[in-house]
């Protein structure tokens, strides 16, 4: 079958399709999931919310973009739907930004640490940074997403890459400690 | 060995092909909620029932000759095609938008996919691809991209040539459908493009090789700043989802609206009716409780009038004449009988006989042991009573769409009033029937609950055949009934619809 008859089938809300739909995306949704929440459990249960709203959409969609990307686009608000207004942040200002290089080889930290320190990122700055950094929004975009100035998004951002880079240096560190 | 690398560098080449399986209760969850609400959605139709049922729409037409087929009508038609040259068209820019990130990894395969759904006019483009997957060199990329650029030339020179062959409208949507296809292209190039490196190997040629393409060039000019590949075409994904769901939404609203000018429907109909009885009664006399009971049939007709509250529900009315009748069989008609006007056993109790009928006794084949009667006697004398009924029915009910394809489905619910207007007693022995009085228990006014299906045929927009099964339970009708006698109807209604 293929992507055009499946989306179709969902349509009339083919139980068999949505089933097969969904073994062709969760994983990769999922992923997405797991860099948007704070948990695993929360992240299960956004991608949820997320199949659930696609499925009920899924009639709005015409095959004109990539279905990839709207389902990612889907998901990804409903994600920032679920940590909207929770928080408040401080806005630091620019100058005060370190440089955010960092002196490390891809082998020394697991995709799990990376995601375990993302998901314990303050909801916001774990916003910013996965839309800026990860999933290529811009500022105006992310700004307008969230509905804060650009300003605001740039100090999120900075003060995201700053909580990361700590939190690798001193895992980097302990590492050290136990490896001497 | 460390290197320093930038901190976002290091998320995005460790997180970038990740994917984790959710556990199996994830999708149990889903399904059972995409389940429920579905169900929900549903449950609102008993809503409409409330808010419906103080309206009542009473229409009565009579001379139903001018009805005009009108053929001329293709507007929707029109639409269709437009959206098909239209994905046709973006399904073109798909390849591009897929192509450019990938490099060349892009098989033969996904690729030939994306080109089948091109309508049967584009051939040429797939026959492009086809020899471009097939040249294995290492410049296989750039002429890629070439191709790509250059197919929407192609098509413009294909649809010049459909134009001239054919009529002006698909001149109309295709060059609609290129309009569409520049604009996004142009998205596409004077965006936020940052791949940089990705363009430059191809924008040279595209300028040399394509010259047609004012669009292009204007893009491949614009200087490409940032170095955020990921950034690249999803945006330009985005806009074109925002833009398509707009688009629908406008295709949807005239749809609709045109919908919304045809609501009115007016239906002559015609049925053969059923009359019967559930369970065990007699609305004449407790002694013939237990006598078989024979339905007749007759016939209904009348013209009804619906409106349609939206696309799916339509209130209807109307007027119809009814005429229903039994009879209870197994009775002895005994004429001049010396039976005392005393005992009522063997009266008649809801039947006011007429004069001349006055002496004639009916008793039930039940009240006697057969033993007693010779055949040949009870052979003359065994016959039936006859009730005739008709009535002015006026129904309201409620019409749900299930399918409105060619040939339509849909469930109906409702009510009807009942005004009598014929009330007629018979007794029929040997053949011969005679007219004995009317039933004094049947009001003059009574209900029936009633539930059908209903199947149309479309013959043109406008009219259709219908046929609609309606189960039709009588509430109401008689009063001082013995036994069970629980009366209802079955009519096949056929007959047609015009929507105006």
């Amino acid at each position: 079958m293929s992507l055009d008859q499946l989306i179709q089938k969902c349509r009339q809300n083919d139980t068999k399709a949505q089933s097969e739909l969904y073994k062709l995306y969760s994983s990769k949704l999922f992923a997405l999931c797991l860099k948007y929440c704070r948990s695993r459990a929360e992240a299960e249960d956004n991608l949820q919310d997320s199949f659930v709203t696609i499925f009920k959409k899924i009639s709005q969609y015409k095959h004109k973009g990539s279905f990839e990307g709207w389902l990612k686009r889907i998901t990804i608000n409903t994600a920032l739907q679920r940590y909207r207004n929770k928080g408040i942040y401080e806005i630091i200002n620019e100058e005060h930004i370190e440089d955010t290089s960092i002196d490390i080889d891809n082998d020394e930290v697991s995709i799990d640490f990376l995601l375990t320190i993302i998901q314990k990122l303050p909801d916001r700055y774990r916003m910013v940074f996965n839309l800026y950094a990860l999933d290529g929004y811009s500022h105006k975009e992310i700004a307008a997403m969230l509905d804060i100035t650009t300003g605001t998004t740039k100090s999120n951002l900075a003060r995201a890459r700053m909580i990361l880079k700590d939190k690798i240096i001193t895992y980097k560190a302990r590492l050290n400690s136990q490896l001497l | 060995m460390s290197d320093k690398k930038h901190i976002d560098r290091l998320f995005q080449e460790k997180l970038k092909d990740f994917e984790q399986s959710p556990d199996d209760f994830v999708w149990k969850n889903i399904k059972s909620k995409v389940h429920l609400d579905n169900k929900k959605e549903r449950k609102l139709f008993p809503l409409w029932f409330r808010l419906t049922a103080v309206a009542a729409v009473l229409l009565l037409f009579l001379g139903l000759g001018g009805y005009i087929f009108n053929k001329s009508n293709r507007v929707p038609n029109k639409q269709v095609s437009v959206e098909s040259n239209n994905t046709g068209v973006n399904d073109v820019i798909q390849n591009t938008e897929k192509i450019i990130p990938q490099d060349s990894d892009l098989s033969k395969k996904s690729s030939e996919n994306e080109v089948s759904k091109l309508t049967t006019t584009h051939h040429n483009n797939k026959q492009q691809l086809k020899t471009i997957n097939k040249t294995p060199s290492p410049e296989k990329n750039n002429t890629i991209e070439t191709q790509l650029y250059q197919d929407p030339s192609a098509l413009v020179a294909e649809q010049s040539n459909v134009s001239t062959d054919n009529n002006d409208g698909i001149k109309d949507r295709l060059t609609y459908a290129t309009e569409k296809n520049s604009t996004i292209k142009n998205k596409i190039n004077t965006g936020d493009i940052k791949s940089k490196e990705l363009f430059n190997n191809s924008s040279q040629k595209v300028v040399s090789e394509t010259n047609n393409s004012d669009v292009l060039n204007n893009s491949i000019d614009t200087p490409l700043e940032t170095d955020n590949p990921l950034i690249d075409l999803n945006e330009v994904t985005d806009e074109a989802i925002v833009e398509n769901s707009l688009e629908e939404e406008d295709s949807e609203d005239k749809k609709k609206k045109k919908e919304i000018l045809n609501r009115w429907k007016i239906a002559p109909s015609i049925a053969p009716v059923y009359f019967n009885t559930l369970g065990t009664g007699s609305s004449i006399h407790e002694q013939f409780n237990k006598n078989a009971k024979t339905g007749d049939v007759n016939i209904s007709y009348g013209v009804r009038g619906s409106y349609a509250l939206n696309t799916k529900l339509s209130i209807r009315s109307g007027v119809s004449r009814v005429t229903l009748g039994y009879s209870t069989d197994d009775v002895f008609v005994l004429n001049n009988v010396t039976a005392t006007p005393a005992d009522d056993r063997f009266l008649l109790r809801n039947v006011a006989l007429k004069e001349e009928s006055k002496d004639i006794s009916f008793i039930s084949v039940e009240e006697f042991n057969f033993a007693q009667i010779p055949s040949v006697i009870s052979n003359q004398i065994i016959g039936s009573i006859d009730q005739k009924l008709g009535f002015i029915e006026i129904p309201v009910e409620l019409e749900y769409e299930l399918s409105r394809e060619k040939l339509g489905l849909r469930v109906l619910g409702g009510f009807s009033a009942l005004f009598l207007n014929e009330n007629e007693v018979y007794s029929s022995l040997n053949g011969e029937t005679l007219l004995i009085g009317r039933a004094t228990n049947i009001n003059k006014t009574s209900f029936t609950a009633n539930f059908g299906v209903g199947m149309d045929f479309r013959l043109s927009e406008k009219i259709k055949l219908n046929l609609e099964p309606t189960f039709k339970y009588q509430i109401n009708t008689f009063n001082n009934t013995s036994g069970e006698f629980k009366p209802y109807f079955i009519g096949i209604y056929s007959g047609f619809s015009y929507k105006f």
